[in-house]
């Protein structure tokens, strides 16, 4: 052991470099920040108090593991993890939310029996509209399977359900949406 | 393009970065920057990241401390003695650590969760109760217990609205409450050899991990790197401690590793607690009882360096690296009998890797286990599954066997259950009689082979089965209260602990034989006193055979020595050295007898003459407690307890109760050892009686008449001191000073059984000097009676000798003035006398019947100033000494009177300690302190290690060790025998190393060294070395 060795530092290094980690997770923050709480916002139906909540929850459990000392390689990818696992939390803990609260019957009876024509491209905000209206469980089975890539049987795995009843859920959300998006090409 | 894939088209490029209201982004900027930056910061450009270490509460290094502490080491051994360094600035336990126990571990529950139990078995007659706590029932029920040492620490659990509750730290002899601190029960604490590791609240429902001390309840560190929020009842925390490791989680998909000594961060590991596909997430118990597989809490067991986890939120169970925190393996449960249903993993942690067993939350009875079977270490394959059908999922094994409850067919399920023993590594059923009615497993106790059993007909009890034989081994009965969950270890000395059903702590003691033995622990208090230099009759025999004659070289030197006699006791030598601490001017040492090496040191009132006797080391304490200044606020600078300090360790044992109070600064206590017992005279002239297995007074005898009022001074207090206690059969003798009586008083009950004037009449003061004149007068216990003897070279020839009868005090025989004795021994039925005459001066050595007083014969007529007679019964030798210790000093064969041998020839030695080493070397006081010979070579007698050869085990390069100098890491050793040049106090003095090099809390270096010239030990700063030449 070599007693009473001291490294060399250049004059301000030392400062420079005590400050690095927080620069990084200011830079970091700054960008995840918007995207994350756009990911949350599309998935709770615009429910800006919510979506504010669990953005929250997201960058302060990022915080808090950063602060630890956790070693996080993709803090992209770790931050839509953990945005992801609150907004399904969320409905999980509210059983309300779960529930299908639109029955095929009444889809059906909304689509007047048959799928109204769409225009080729469809409006963003139109698409958030109809989304907003979907059942919680339709939406996220959705948005999950079609915007997030998870094939149908992990959908059913982080939805909790049966991969026979994440299809139903899913062809009744698209049902839906069509029929939403229908009724809004239709309004004046 | 169809209408879906138009659809399916924006939805797959929906996601768009949005912003957030501007207050909100940087109302949470500030919050998620303040969460950074409160917690340690990651060091980025290394690939193991170590937050810094957490705050230390308590006394702080001092690095100038040191400095003066490096001094002083120097200084010490200037004057001839032994340097130990020693920053004390750490709170480190001074509790004995029970049987079995190891350090860094849990007290009183196996990591690996096998429900071995370390021992004995509380198999006494009859116990009966100390003392009793009730239960809290309204604030914090007892959720359980852990004795420590003296200690009783009781584990509250549900707390209050903000879940707080009391830890409590009783005594456990007396149950009185030592310390109390209000934790958060979100973590049900653990008591470790080191502390208590708990949740201490924030008063903001989070709480901070931490380490309280055991003795005092004051964090010894708290664990900043995390605030965790307050878990709702009924979840608590996953706490486990296992090789000085602290794992912990709150069921987060976050596990911490920190070090149990320092609290230092060791690893962190964060994971979603996502089920895995086809797992459903509700776990119903019935349809309306359900709980999200998130809210489950998770579960560790730890073995071979191996930490495996339970995560039934993931529906995993892991295998990590206890070191560094890497996961090693998983396993899903999803593919699992009854797999969608798993709300519960029992586990246990053995040598081939994990068994596991699921219980299936939609069960009936909510009991059966759905899966069992052993997962290999190394990749958590399954080794084999289980196939009896278990009716509880608790096992216990005991490293080669594992026991479970099964349901026997033929008796229909729900009978449960049977035992059944199961091949670890092969999970081959190797029997399965032996039902005993409805039982839950409980534990295994490797004291008797016996598995633990509670059965659950009326009247719940606590049996030990023998797992051979199947037999009762034993049964608790402990009234009133009954146990329910027994705590062990047990107390040395038998004494346990039991949580009744409704939480009730209660202590029990056993009463009547067989009194519990501890296995590889020092058997129960006996008789035997290796005290120095008088037996308990204070007869002038020592136990042992006489040293070999010749030269003897000097071997090492202690440090130092104060008032006090040095004892040779099981490969140890213990001594009283002069040495300043925050309580006393002088402590005792155990020193390993072969090296030097100073073992453990313990802070002692200089009044108390310490006793080392099987069961312990005997010494007085000052009424002070932890680092507090002596004495304690409310008590006299003359107030002391009796403390039993542990053979090995020289940590307490117990503690008596009460506070005595000590003669004065100028004369000594002399604690005797009689019937286990040991028993002392205070400073009021009571005699008192402490119980050497629970350290209990057991009765005290009042002086009938107060000490003489000239005695408070300090000139007079060595003429006022009763002297030494002589016991025989059932009766201890004292003198009292104040009534000028002899006392005797029986052992057994603290009765008197008669009081006689002694020869010399009450203490009085001498008229010319105002001080009370000199009371010579010693007595020694024979069956018949006690001999008291009252002649004194100094006292110009005067005194009696005589017997005095057992039964009553009158007089048996008694000699004239003629002849005064200069000294005695009993041996056997005889007494040897070395008498003086009176006219002519000349000494001689006297058989004498004990019986008559008689002289039988004149042994041998001696030419010389010979003053001390000691007999070793072992070998019928009688060592004749002289003024100038042992120079000069003789054997006798009382066979043949023949004087056998001289010596032992030393450089010097004033007080030959017995009993002699068993290597042949022998421990003597000089003047200079605790010196040990060892035979010369050319003796052709056995000879110890040779100087410089350190039998201290050798410290591999990298391995951390804690020595027995705080804060002191071991790391590597330099290479034994070599020597170096020192440049201090003398440039050219030359030391040796002998084994062990230390690193301080400043980053110095200091080496264990012997000195050649001086052969002292200590230890030596690296800077004070030459440099290499």
């Amino acid at each position: 052991m070599a007693v009473g060795a001291h490294a060399v530092r250049e004059p301000g290094s030392r400062a420079e470099s005590a400050d690095r980690p927080g620069r990084e997770f200011e830079a970091i923050y700054r960008e995840m920040l918007p995207r994350i709480y756009g990911y949350i916002l599309v998935r709770v139906g615009h429910d800006i108090g919510l979506a504010e909540d669990l953005a929250q929850e997201t960058m302060l459990a990022y915080a808090r593991a950063r602060g630890d000392g956790l070693q996080i390689a993709n803090p992209t990818a770790w931050m839509f993890g953990t945005a992801r696992f609150k907004v399904i939390e969320h409905y999980r803990g509210h059983a309300t939310g779960w529930a299908d609260q639109v029955s095929n019957a009444e889809i059906d009876a909304r689509a007047g029996g048959g799928a109204a024509e769409l225009e080729q491209v469809i409006d963003r905000s139109r698409l958030f509209d109809a989304l907003n209206r979907l059942p919680d469980i339709q939406r996220l089975a959705i948005l999950l399977r079609y915007t997030d890539g998870f094939s149908l049987r992990e959908t059913a795995g982080l939805l909790g359900k049966s991969e026979h009843a994440t299809e139903s859920i899913l062809i009744r959300g698209r049902r839906a949406l069509r029929q939403f998006l229908s009724e809004g090409e239709t309004q004046p | 393009m169809t209408h879906d894939d138009a659809l399916l088209r924006a939805l797959s490029g929906l996601d768009e970065p949005i912003d957030p209201a501007p207050a909100f982004a940087e109302r949470l900027y500030r919050l998620a920057r303040a969460e950074f930056e409160h917690r340690p910061r990651p060091v980025t450009s290394s690939a193991e990241q170590r937050p810094p270490a957490p705050v230390r509460i308590g006394r702080r290094q001092d690095g100038r401390w040191m400095q003066i502490a490096a001094v002083a080491v120097l200084l010490v051994s200037m004057i001839g003695g032994i340097a130990r360094v020693s920053t004390g600035g750490d709170p480190t336990p001074t509790i004995q650590a029970p049987t079995g126990s190891q350090a860094g571990e849990l007290i009183g529950r196996s990591a690996a969760g096998d429900g071995q139990l370390p021992g004995p078995a509380p198999d006494a007659d009859q116990y009966k109760q100390l003392w009793a706590m009730e239960a809290d029932t309204t604030r914090s029920p007892t959720h359980g217990a852990a004795v420590y040492g003296s200690y009783v620490y009781r584990i509250p659990e549900v707390g209050d609205e903000q879940r707080l509750g009391d830890l409590k730290v009783l005594d456990l002899y007396t149950g009185e409450e030592a310390w109390r601190q209000q934790v958060d029960v979100s973590v049900t604490a653990e008591v470790t050899s080191r502390g208590v590791i708990a949740g201490l609240p924030t008063g903001n429902d989070t709480f901070h991990l931490a380490l309280l001390d055991l003795r005092t309840g004051v964090p010894v560190w708290t664990w900043w790197g995390k605030t965790f929020a307050s878990l709702e009842t009924p979840h608590v925390a996953a706490l486990l401690v296992a090789d000085e490791t602290v794992f912990f989680s709150v069921s987060d998909g976050s596990i911490y590793g920190l070090e149990l000594v320092s609290g230092e961060f060791r690893f962190g590991r964060s994971a979603p607690r996502l089920p895995p596909l086809g797992i459903s997430n509700p776990l119903c118990a019935t349809p309306d009882q359900c709980l999200l597989r998130s809210n489950t809490d998770i579960s560790m067991v730890y073995g071979n360096g191996t930490l495996y986890v339970s995560d039934l939120g993931a529906s995993s169970v892991f295998a990590m690296s206890g070191q560094s925190g890497e996961e090693l393996w998983s396993v899903s449960t999803a593919d699992r009998p009854g797999s969608t249903n798993i709300s519960y993993a029992s586990m246990i942690a053995v040598d081939e890797g994990l068994i596991v067993a699921f219980q299936d939350t939609e069960a009936s009875d909510f009991t059966a286990v759905v899966y069992w079977g052993l997962w290999a270490a190394n990749d958590g394959q399954e080794v084999w599954k289980g196939t009896l059908s278990l009716g509880d999922q608790r096992m216990v094994a005991n490293g080669n066997s594992l026991f479970v409850l099964f349901n026997d067919p033929e008796q229909g399920i729900g009978i449960c259950c049977d035992i059944a023993e199961v091949e670890i590594a092969t999970g081959t059923v190797m029997r399965t009689r032996g039902s005993i009615a409805r039982i839950s497993l409980e534990g295994y106790l490797s004291d008797k082979d016996t598995l633990i059993v509670r059965t659950l007909e009326p009247g719940e009890n606590i049996i030990g089965i023998d797992r051979e034989l199947r037999t009762l081994n034993w049964r608790l009965a402990l009234e009133p209260h009954g146990c329910y969950i027994p705590v062990f270890p047990i107390n040395a000395n038998g004494t346990m602990v039991c949580l009744s059903s409704v939480g009730t702590v209660a202590a029990y003691q056993p009463i009547g034989p067989p009194q519990a033995t501890p296995e590889g622990t020092p058997e129960a208090a006996s008789d035997e006193a290796a005290v120095a230099p008088w037996s308990a009759a204070v007869d002038g025999t020592s136990p042992g055979l006489a040293p070999a004659s010749g030269e003897y070289r000097l071997l090492w030197r202690g440090q130092p020595s104060g008032f006090g006699f040095v004892t040779p006791y099981r490969g140890k030598i213990f001594a009283v050295v002069s040495r300043m601490s925050e309580t006393s001017a002088q402590g005792v040492v155990a020193y390993d007898a072969a090296t030097g090496a100073e073992l453990w040191y313990q802070p002692v009132s200089a009044s108390f003459n310490f006793a080392v006797t099987s069961a312990g080391v005997v010494v007085g304490v000052p009424d002070s407690f932890g680092t507090g200044a002596s004495p304690a606020a409310d008590a006299s600078i003359w107030d002391f307890r009796v403390v039993l300090l542990n053979l090995e360790t020289g940590q307490p044992i117990w503690r008596s109760a009460g506070t005595y109070q000590l003669p004065g600064a100028s004369a000594l206590i002399f604690v005797q050892i009689a019937d286990g017992a040991a028993l002392f005279v205070d400073r009021h002239l009571a005699l008192v009686a402490i119980d050497l297995a629970t350290g209990q007074e057991r009765w005290r005898h009042e002086s009938s008449k107060p000490p003489a009022p000239e005695c408070a001074e300090p000139a007079s207090q060595p003429l006022c001191s009763p002297g030494v206690l002589a016991a025989a059969g059932d009766t201890v003798y004292f003198d009292n000073p104040a009534t000028g009586q002899i006392v005797a008083v029986s052992l057994r009950t603290g009765d008197e059984i008669w009081s006689g004037d002694d020869p010399l009449g009450p203490i009085a003061a001498d008229a010319s000097t105002g001080l009370p004149s000199s009371r010579p007068l010693i007595l020694t216990a024979v069956d018949q009676g006690v001999l008291v003897n009252t002649w004194s070279p100094m006292a110009g020839g005067a005194g009696t000798f005589g017997l005095w009868s057992a039964v009553d005090g009158s007089p048996v025989w008694s000699w004239s003035e003629s002849k005064g004795v200069q000294s005695f021994v009993v041996a056997g039925d005889s007494l040897i006398v070395m008498t003086r005459d009176l006219a002519d001066n000349n000494l001689q050595l006297e058989r004498v019947d004990l019986a008559t007083g008689q002289v039988l014969e004149t042994l041998v007529q001696l030419s010389g100033e010979y003053v001390s007679l000691r007999y070793l019964p072992a070998d019928q030798m009688l060592r004749v000494g002289t003024w100038a210790g042992d120079q000069g000093s003789f054997w006798l064969d009382l066979d043949t009177l023949e004087v056998s041998q001289r010596g032992p020839t030393t450089e010097q030695c004033t007080i030959l300690s017995f009993p002699v080493l068993p290597n042949g070397n022998v421990a003597c006081s000089t003047s200079v302190g605790l010196t040990v010979y060892a035979p010369s070579p050319s003796s052709g007698t056995p000879v110890a290690a040779p100087s410089g050869k350190s039998i201290l085990p050798p410290v591999g390069n990298g391995e951390r060790l804690i020595t027995t100098v705080p804060d002191v890491v071991l790391r590597a050793a330099p290479g034994e025998g070599s020597t170096a040049q020192l440049t201090f106090p003398a440039t050219g003095s030359a030391v040796e190393f002998v084994g062990q090099v230390g690193i301080d809390a400043e980053a110095n270096v200091w080496y264990r060294v012997r000195s050649i010239e001086t052969a002292l030990v200590g230890y030596i700063r690296a800077d004070q070395l030459a440099p290499e030449q």
